[in-house]
Order: C-alpha cells, then structure tokens, then sequence
C-alpha cells in the first residue's frame, strides 16, 4: 500500500488527476492535447517502472470513472483494453497481485460502461476467456487475491448482463465448493448469482423446453468451463432480464427442487465461512431463489433467522427482516415473531446502538407489517402488553428519538385504546420536549413538540385532547410570543384537516383575549408576534374585532411606535387592520379603526405606511364593507396581484386586464449587418462649414479643433437592420422596436434606437431597401470591442417581446477617423502634422 | 460528520423515481451503513489539518478497492482487507477457510476479553420524580489461536442473587454460532421480564484474528454506585452551592479517577470562587465555565460520603470567549442546573457480570493463555440542582395488559 514512498513522478500525477477531475476540458485544452493523447500518457505511466503500484491503481481509477468521456470510440476502448490486457500479463503475480486485480476490474468497468458486449462481442469474449482462465486455478496458492477479484469481475459482468455465465453454474457450483482458501467466498456470491439468474431466466423463457434442464445445467453437462460461448450477434434481446420485471407468479414448471434443494443447503452450510456482508448477499440470493420454486420450504432458512436474530450487525438484522418480509408464516411462526419484534425494539433501544442505527431500526418497527409498496407508518399488531413500554421517550434518547417514539405512542394509543385513557398518557410523555419549550429554547424541542402535537391531533381528534392541546399552547406562547409563528402554522394544518373543529377559534379567541388585556409595554418588545395573533385572529368571524381595534389605538398613543417610524412594525400594524376590515362588517368598529388608521396617517414616521393608512382610510369611509371585503379579500388571496386590484379600484372596477409578461426569444431573429463604404456618400457629407481654410491656419485650426474640451470623437456606423435567415416566420411585423447597445468603461453609453416598424417583406435581406440605421459609438480609450445588443419590441398581436442580437465588433480599422477638412487640403494638412510630430519629438530629445 | 470530514454513501435503488419503496426493501442501506463504519474504523485516528493529498487517503482508495471492487462491499472490516493486501498469501489449506481470516495464525496461543461497563444516570431529589439510569456493558474479545477455525466457548457469569441481577437485550457478534435461547429470550420487553434467567450465559464462537465486538448487554441491577445532591441557590452574579456525594457500600472504593464538574452555562466566566471540599481539590478549566472537583481514588473508608460548599461569582459579559470548548445549554439558565460524574473503576462491573476462566474452552483443544479485564466507567451521569428545573420523561406505568 501507499506509503512515504510517492515518488517524485507519482506526486506529479496525483496533481494532474486533481486537475484533471476539477475540469476535463480545460486540463485537455491547457495541456494542448486530445482524449486519446491523455489516454496514451496513462497508459503509458502504467507500463512505466518509476510509479508504485498505489498510483497506478489510481489512475485505473480515473480511466474507469471517465470512460464515458475519455474512450469515446470503439477503436480507443479496443486499444485501450488491449494496453491494459498486455500489462496485466506482464505484471507479476507475485509482487503485484492487488495490482493485476486492479487492472482486470478496470477492463471489466470499461467494457460494461461502453456496452462492448453488444458493440465488440468479440473482445468481451477474449476477455472473459482471460478471467475464465484465472478463475479456473483453484486452489492455487500465490494467486488466491487475483482469483478473487477475477470472480468479482465475473459477477459483475454476470449482473449486467443476467444469463450470462448461465452454461457455466455447474462448474462454479463445484468451485465454490472446492476452493478452500479465504477467496472461497467470492466463488461462491459468483455462484449463488449465476444461479439466481439462471432459474430466473428458464422461468421467463417461454417454452419450458426440458424438465431437467437446471440439472442437466447444475451437473455441468451443457458445456466444458472454458471458453465462452458467445451469440455471433448480442442485442437488447439476448439477455431478456434485463427488460423483465421479475414476477414471482411465473410458471415454475421447469425447475425440479431436488437438486436446487440439496444445493441450497450446501450454500447454506456454507454461510459461516462468509463475511457479514457476503452473507447478507447470498442470503439474499437464496431467498430470491426459494421465492421461485414453490417446492422449496422457506425452513432452510430457519437456522439463520435465529442465528442472526439478536446480531449486532445491522446488515444481518436487515437480511432476517427480509427473510421475514419474503417469507412470513412461511417461515416463522408467531413464537418467532413475537421473538423478532422483541428484538427489534431491544436493538432500537440499545444504548450501545449508534443513534443513527437505532433511527433506521426504529423506522423498520414502524413498517412491520406493511405491504411491500405503502409507505405508511403502523404499530405491528403484535406490539402489545410489556413491549408498549419500549416506545417511551427515555432521558437518555437523542432527540431525532424522542421525536420518533412520540409519533410510534400516538399512534400505538390511535388503535389500542379508548382514546380518553390513554390520553393524559400521551400529553404526560409530551414533557422531554416540552420543558425545554417552556423554557424559551427554539430550534429542535420546539419543531418535535409541535409536530407531536399536531400528530396526537390527527390521530386522536377528541374534544378532551383539543383541550389538552389549547392548555398546553396558551402555556408556552404565552410566556413566549416568539412561538407564535409554530402554533398559527399548527393551527392551519388543524383548519386544514378539520374544517369544523372549534380548536383555532378558541385557542385564537383566549390569546387575543390575553394579548388586548396585556399592558403595551410587555407587548411592545415582541410586537410582531403580537401582531401576528391578532392578524390570525381577525380573520376568525366569531371573535369580536373592537377589542382589537381598540388596543391598537391603545399602542399607538401610549408607545412611542409612532415616532421611531419602523417600517416592518407599521405594516404588522397595518395587516391586522386589513384583516379585521376584510372580515367583519365595518359597522362594529367604525369609528375605532377610523381612529387607528387617522393615527397613523398623520403621525406615523414612515411615508410607506401613512400611505398604505391612507389608502385603508379612503376605503374604510368611502366603500361599503362588501366593496371593502372583496377588494382587501382580493389582495389577501394572492398578494401578487395587489397592484391589479387597487388598479381596478381606480379604474372604477373595469375589467383592465393586466400586462401580459414579456416573451423572450431565444432563436435568432434580427441581425445588424454594416452597409458597405459608399464614397458618393462621403463626399456629400462635406457641408458648408468646411471650406477651406488658409493654409497657413490649417495646422493650428486643426489641433484647436481637436484639444477643445468640446471635441468629442465619434464613430458613425451606417447598419441594416434586418431579419435572420433562420428567424420564426411568425415575427413578420414588428413594432415600436428599440434597441439597445450594451457599452463597456470604454466607450460613452450609446443611445437607444427607435425603429417604428420593421417588416418582413422590405427588410429581408441586407439590400438596398432594407432598413437603416445608424449606430454612434464614442470612444473613450481608442481600444477595438465588441458590444451586445438587444431589442424590444411589440407584435402584431399586441405581445410585448425582447430578443437578443448578434454581437457588433468594433475593429482597429474603424477607430481611425477621416481628417475633417475638405478632401484636397487633407494632404497638406497630413505634411504638416508630419513635420510638427517630428519637430516635438526632436525637442523631446533635446530636452532630455 | 467524523474529524470535521463529511462521510456519505450512496445506494442505488432500482425502479422508477416516484416510488419511495421502505427501507427494509433497501438492501444497500445497511451494506452502504456497514462500509461506512468500516471506512472510519480505516482511518481510525486523522490528524487535525488532514488534507485530499494525504497518503492515508491513497491508502483507502486501495481499501475501498478492495472492500468494494464494483461498489457493493465483500468485506469492510479494515483488519482483514489490510491484511490480503500487505501479507503473502499463505498456501491454500487442506480444510475451507473463512473469508474473514485471510491469514492464520502462528505464535503463542492467546485469547484476551475484556469487559467495560458503563452507566448513564441522571438524579433529580425531586417527589414524584423517579431517578434514572441504565447499566450496559460491551464485552470484547481478541483470540489469537492457530488452526483454521478453532471454536471458543465462554460464560458470562453473574454473582448469586440477590447481589446478581440478570443481563437483558444481549446482541451478539456474527461470529457466535449457536445463540442460547437465555440469551434471546432476555430482553427487556420480554414478558418474561420478571423471570429473566440469571446465566450463566454461554456464547460459543469462531472468532476472527481481530478485536472484535463479541456482545452487548444491559442490566437490571437497580443500584446507584454514587448517589449525589446538588443545591445551587443564588440571585444575579452570584451563587452559593453544595454537593454531597456518597458511594455505595457494594462499589469498589478505589477509583482510577473521580471527578465532579460544574458547567455554568448561559452566565459570564467565573470571576471568583471559593471552595472547601471535604477531600480533593478545586480547579476551574481554562475557559473559566466549568468548576471542577477532584475527589481523587477513595471516598472516606468510614462515612463513604464526601461533600463541597463553594460561593462562585460571575463576570458580567456573557459572551463566550472563542476558545471555550462548552456547548451552551439553553435550558440550563438561572437555577437550572446539574453536576456532572466522571469516573472509571478499574477490575470492577456495577452489574457484577464478570467472565469465569475455568468457562473457557478452546475446540481443538489447545494450551492457550487467556487475560480478562474488566472495567466500569461513567458515560453520563448527571446531578440536577434540586432547587430549579431539570430535563426529564415521562415513564409509563407499568401494563398489566398481555
């Protein structure tokens, strides 16, 4: 193994597998090469002496993750498959064992990951012949490591292709039994697999050709161990498990259980000389095999189950589950059960248990006797007399526990008993979380007390209980308003599942009652949450809205709420006013909540609020309460629509309907193409202003034109707009189009283009008749770029649409300028600036 | 989440993406479980900085390839996957050898158990309130035995009753062949609750080469080793406290360490303290939030009993200086406090479980030399201030259904 002894090559590839696995593509582009080129430098490190054996299995590693990516051909999988055949023949058995395993799993991923079987029959056939070859020295010494993983290979190839290494089962059946050293059990989960599979696919083919035809199989008669025969042509249809779903009502005809029965129990026999996980993964063969032949007794596995009953290894635990789960009476009995439901719970609770283990024991206990597919969560029926005591929270659980033992008691308590005894039980047990909440701890306790409590309520809806929960409530929120957000959230989910139950309106109703009687000093620090109560409690037409309204009024002149202006307070204020106006008719508390809004628009220290108080006020005096429910219902129900809805009321309620959002198109639609160089045009561009200047002044006009402080270059571009070739025909009209130019710190902000209309017929090509426009760029550092663009525009059936064009380069070309002077001084002009440059540049020297 | 790396593992599950079919039908679970916990035993010990680079992860990779070719473990514990990759393989025997013992043995026959017990306990001194507390012990085992598969066979034995009490929810090691129908049978849920048999209890095995895990137990004894009081009283910054403690007259009085520790959580550090205990000495921890009490190896041979008044004082600032290793405890504010127990006695079980030599036998017999231990320590073991609130459950009346 890995060691100080990384050399200097090896730590290098170690960084270059790092970068590589970062980012495929840039490694390869930094490293200027292609897939195969890296492929050939692998191949070539693993032939190499220099690297030790822990790093080239790292790099078999990284071709067997990636040879999706790195082996994309046949051709580059045959060669490669071929490399690594020859440096597995090369390496010696001896010193290099883990290594040759390493290289035959390697292929054997390459292989299946690249479906070779299908595409390359052949090199899967020689490949398996090779591993054939390895397996077949039993009990040889030196190599036992190698013939293990070369059984691995075997299994895995016999997984993904089921039926496979079916013609061989007999000879592995003998192996498996003949090998003696520890490698033994890899014979044997190849065997128990191929097995599997062969009884799994004489039951699917259609014609149950022979009776003995598992015998004739299992005896080894078909076919001689090597080589593999293999179809001349493999598609989907030649390993038809792989599409089945395996049912168990399949004809069983063809399997006669004498010999599959002495079989099992040589396996079985066997089990002891397997590690647990060997054994859980034969077991599970086994038991797929016994499912299939109805002639076998489930019995075989009788030992095991208690072997394993009382295992402190969970993968074993889950093996006698599932022995049970395939089997049930058919192998225990209800002694038996009762003695593994026992176990279960002692596993669960055991304090040498890890928690997580325990958790995952708990949730098998809770879908004991579930059906295959469900998901619900059940107390076994058999859970009963001492057992219950095992679903009580213990001090010593973590919490994750006690949250999970609390659901099994409620719903132990939901079948067992008379709801109204069992009742005190279950709120008795609520105290290992409820101290905590009491206590003001948020978090975990506060989360699993309120979970409890809405379980118990749906499993127990009894009027008691629901008094025993609003006892419970008002205690804690009371004493602490910040659980208020769990208890309306709990609240909810109880309307939700019982529309008539009274609970939230009492509960809701007693808080209220509480928070209005509170002084506004204690309320004050914890408005929100007080806020909240009210604002639920509002929309409940059985509390009586003036108290309410009244303490608000209450708050607002006794407390400093006005002055400090917060803003997230004031909406809270104002939500329990929209709902108290929503809900009850306006009659009851007209006055009051004219005062409270009046309040607040004409103190309160935050303009968002005044306004929305004004807004309330205009409406509270000016619609009817059904106008003022409906409206504030509106924006209650979907407060996305706020804006619509006080638009409507503007509008005098006419049916206005809202913007439909902007449709953005992804397809190319429009393109700017520049319009080529037109000298005529140049010429005409020529106004009046610049008439010759004497040539005496020329030079210094010139420079005074260009170091003003109002000279501001720019590039004029003459563009045809245009449709793309490739552009939706649908788009034929558009209107009010605008473009945009996105600039960069180099260049000024360019201004918008308006185009009236564009269409279809005129403007379909960059010709004469298409549509121009020009595009002004100002440079402010003479660099060539390139910008983006994007238009707006509206369609013929009114929709509003945004697209994206394809960028505009600005080339070195563009940035020179012509000369503004008349075209006959330009080369006298040019002569000048000649000599003055040259003339600065000689004093620039001398000066130095 | 183990030395501040993430561990994670995932399975596959076969079938479309809408059914979430129950764990029981996942086998990969508990195999991905299994290779996790193997992974971590690998490692064992990381050092703090670990980084990817580091050859300990080379060397899982090799484990991982191994344990795992194809994803689906073979064998996950670190011993033997190290062992097939270090050692020559040894010629192949004349009889089947275990896929868990790659490599046999040879040297001086040796078979080492060891037993550690350990008790969970959180007094209250409150009416109504019953005390609780769980003894458990984990029994271990090395045996380095030659032979392909020797057998071993071992008692766990208990003193006679009334000092004895009968071991409950035994979970075994794989490798125990035949489990008795005692050790089944006794668990707490049973309904034979009341006529748990008291052993011996005999576990028959065919060991690996490794320490391995060989079972589990709980028991009933319904003794505390150390009764405790804890009175903490006080207004503001400033507390006055008392603990009393005394060993139970069956307790081995001769400890490898004792200590009492106080943490003061949701307070500033200690600014002053004054103490006089009984025996000991008084120490804070570096952070200056936990008062510690050394009792040291022996209570009072007389009295067993100890005691420690102490007046403590707290700075005003309540932030937790950076270093401090304390956990704030949101429940433990005001009077809402407890004392902690740390203690280990050595060649000694609460239980009184201990494994009698002349019990062991070896199939094919050979001369072996066999070491036992055994030791008791406390996991947790809390002492709430009788003057505030403490965390508790609530425990169910006893049925009388079934």
């Amino acid at each position: 193994m890995a060691g100080s002894g990384i050399t200097v090559s090896g730590e290098q590839w170690l960084r270059e597998m790092d970068t590589f696995r970062a980012n495929p593509t840039a490694y390869l582009v930094g490293k200027r090469m292609d897939e195969e080129g890296f492929v050939l430098d692998i191949l070539q490190a693993l032939y190499s002496d220099e690297l030790s054996h822990t790093i080239k299995v790292q790099l078999l590693g990284l071709l067997q993750e990636r040879c999706g990516v790195l082996l994309s051909t046949d051709t580059s999988v045959e060669q490669t498959v071929g490399s690594l055949t020859g440096i597995f023949q090369q390496a010696d058995v001896d010193t290099a064992a883990f290594f040759k395993g390493q290289v035959l799993v390697a292929i054997t991923t390459i292989l299946i990951a690249r479906d070779q079987l299908v595409e390359q029959p052949q090199l899967v056939g020689e490949f398996l012949n090779t591993l054939l070859d390895v397996v077949s020295k039993i009990n040889s010494g030196p190599d036992q490591v190698l013939r293990g993983v070369a059984c691995e290979c075997l299994r895995e190839m016999e997984m993904s292709y089921p039926g496979l290494l079916m013609r061989k089962v007999g000879h592995l059946y003998v192996m498996s039994q003949t090998e003696n050293t520890f490698v033994g059990q890899n014979y044997m989960m190849l065997f128990v697999t191929v097995l599997k599979n062969a009884m799994q696919s004489i039951l699917q083919e259609t014609e149950v050709t022979e009776k003995t035809q598992l015998s004739e199989l299992l005896a080894g008669r078909v076919e001689p161990f090597k080589p593999i025969c293999l179809p001349e042509k493999v598609d989907s249809s030649t390993f038809p498990l792989l599409q089945m779903e395996r049912e168990s009502s399949a004809d069983t005809k063809g399997l006669e259980s004498k010999e599959l029965k002495s079989v099992i129990s040589v396996v079985v026999e066997h089990l002891p000389l397997l590690t647990s996980a060997g054994k859980a993964f034969v077991l599970r063969q086994l038991i797929s095999c016994v499912d299939m032949s109805p002639d076998l007794s489930a019995s075989t596995f009788k030992s095991q189950f208690l072997n394993h009953v009382a295992t402190t290894d969970i993968g074993l635990l889950h093996t006698v589950l599932q022995l049970k789960s395939q089997f049930g009476a058919d192998l225990l009995s209800d002694v038996d059960e009762d003695l593994l439901l026992r176990r279960l719970l002692t596993f669960a609770n055991h304090p040498c248990v890890p928690v997580l283990q325990r958790l995952l024991c708990w949730h098998w206990v809770l879908h004991y006797t579930t059906d295959k597919q469900t998901s619900f969560e059940v107390i076994p029926a058999r859970l009963q007399g001492p057992l219950v005591t095992q679903l009580f929270p213990q001090i010593f659980d973590h919490m994750t526990e006690m949250v999970t033992k609390l659901r099994a008691i409620s719903l132990y308590y939901a079948t067992n008993t008379p709801p109204d005894s069992s009742l005190q039980l279950l709120i008795d047990s609520l105290v290992c979380v409820q101290k905590s909440v009491q206590q003001g701890v948020g978090g975990q306790p506060a989360q699993a007390l309120f979970q409890a409590l809405f379980q118990y309520y749906r499993q127990h809806h009894s009027p008691a209980l629901a008094a025993e929960i609003q006892r419970l409530l008002l205690d804690v929120v009371l004493f602490h308003p910040k659980f208020v957000a769990h208890t309306i959230d709990l609240l909810d989910s109880v309307e939700e599942l019982t529309p008539d139950s009274p609970m939230p309106v009492e509960i809701l109703g007693a808080l209220t009652t509480h928070t209005v009687k509170s002084s506004p000093k204690d309320v004050i620090a914890d408005l929100e949450h007080y806020m909240m109560i009210l604002e639920k409690a509002a929309s409940m037409t059985q509390i009586d809205p003036k108290p309410t309204v009244l303490y608000l009024l209450t708050l607002l002149q006794t407390t400093p709420l006005c002055e400090e202006g917060s803003w997230h307070r004031g909406h809270a204020l104002l939500s329990v006013c929209a709902a108290v106006m929503r809900n009850h008719p306006s009659t009851q508390y007209f006055k009051e909540m004219g005062d409270v809004l009046y309040a607040m628009l004409t103190l309160y220290d935050d303009l968002d609020v005044r306004d929305q108080a004004r807004l309330y006020y205009t409406l509270l005096t000016n619609l009817s309460f059904d106008k003022l429910s409906s409206l504030l219902a509106v924006s209650a129900d979907n407060r996305a629509h706020t804006a619509t809805s006080l638009t409507k009321l503007v509008t005098g309620g006419s049916t206005f309907p809202p913007a439909a959002p902007v449709v953005q198109i992804t397809q190319p639609l429009l393109k700017l193409t520049r319009v080529p160089d037109d000298p005529s045009a140049e010429s005409k561009s020529e106004g009046p202003e610049d008439l010759n200047i004497h040539e005496k002044d020329l030079l210094s006009t010139y420079l005074e034109r260009i170091q003003a402080s109002t000279y501001q270059p720019a590039i004029h571009i003459k563009y045809y707009l245009h449709f793309d070739t490739d552009a939706d025909p649908d788009y034929s009209r558009l209107y009010a189009l605008v473009l945009h130019v996105q600039t960069n710190n180099k260049y000024a902000q360019v201004k918008d283009t308006y185009v009236s209309c564009i269409s279809r017929e005129d403007s379909m090509k960059p010709e004469k008749d298409c549509k121009t426009i020009t595009l002004s760029f100002q440079p402010l550092e003479p660099v060539p770029t390139q910008f983006t663009i994007s238009c707006d525009f509206s369609t013929e059936d009114g929709k509003t649409c945004a697209a994206h064009l394809p960028v505009l380069q600005l080339s070195f070309r563009d940035l020179f300028l012509p000369l503004a002077v008349p075209g006959a001084q330009k080369l006298q002009l040019f002569q000048q600036l000649w000599e003055h440059i040259h003339l600065q540049q000689q004093q620039t020297a001398e000066d130095r | 989440m183990q030395h501040g790396l993430l561990f994670c593992c995932l399975t596959l599950v076969e079938g479309d993406a809408a059914s979430r079919p129950p764990l029981i039908q996942v086998p990969g679970i508990t195999a991905g479980f299994s290779l996790l916990l193997g992974i971590l035993d690998f490692l064992g010990q990381l050092p703090k900085n670990i980084t990817k680079s580091s050859p300990k992860f080379l060397e899982l990779y090799n484990y991982l390839c191994h344990a795992a070719p194809f994803g689906s473990p073979l064998d996950v514990d670190p011993f033997t996957v190290t062992s097939v990759l270090l050692d020559r393989p040894d010629p192949a025997p004349k009889v089947k050898q275990p896929a868990w013992k790659p490599k046999l043995f040879k040297g001086k026959p040796q078979i080492y158990f060891a037993i550690t017990e350990h008790i969970k306990a959180v007094q209250y001194d409150k009416k109504g309130q019953p005390d609780a507390y769980m003894v458990y012990g984990t029994v271990t085992c090395k045996t380095e035995l030659e032979g392909v598969m020797p057998d071993v066979t071992v008692n766990l034995s208990l003193p006679a009753p009334p000092l004895g009490k009968p071991l409950e929810n035994i979970l075994v090691h794989p490798c125990v062949q035949s489990t008795d129908t005692q050790i089944l049978n006794n668990c707490a849920s049973s309904a034979q609750h009341q006529t748990a048999t008291m052993g011996p209890y005999k576990l028959r095995f065919t060991p690996p080469l490794h320490m391995i895990t060989l079972c589990h137990y709980t028991s009933q004894v319904r003794e505390l080793p150390i009764r405790g009081y804890y009175q903490m009283r006080g207004e503001g910054n400033k507390v006055k406290l008392l603990v009393q403690l005394k060993l139970g007259s069956k307790v081995k009085n001769h400890f490898e360490f004792c200590e009492l520790q106080i943490p003061f959580y949701n307070r500033g550090p200690i600014q002053t303290y004054k103490t006089t205990p009984s025996v000991g000495s008084t120490v804070l921890s570096a952070d200056r939030r936990i008062l510690a009490w050394n009792i040291g190896q022996k209570f009072p041979t007389k009295s067993l009993e100890v005691q420690m008044n102490a007046t403590v004082t707290f700075a005003d600032n309540m932030a937790t200086p950076p270093h401090s290793l304390l956990q704030e405890d949101p429940f433990c504010t005001g009077l809402n406090s407890y004392a902690q127990l740390y203690f280990r006695v050595s060649d000694y079980t609460q239980s009184g479980c201990y494994i009698d030599q002349r019990s062991i036998q070896v199939h094919p017999s050979t001369k072996h030399k066999s070491i036992i231990t055994k030791e008791f320590t406390s996991s947790e073991y809390k002492i709430w201030n009788s003057h505030g609130d403490a965390q508790v459950v609530h425990t169910p009346p006893p049925t009388n259904e079934g």
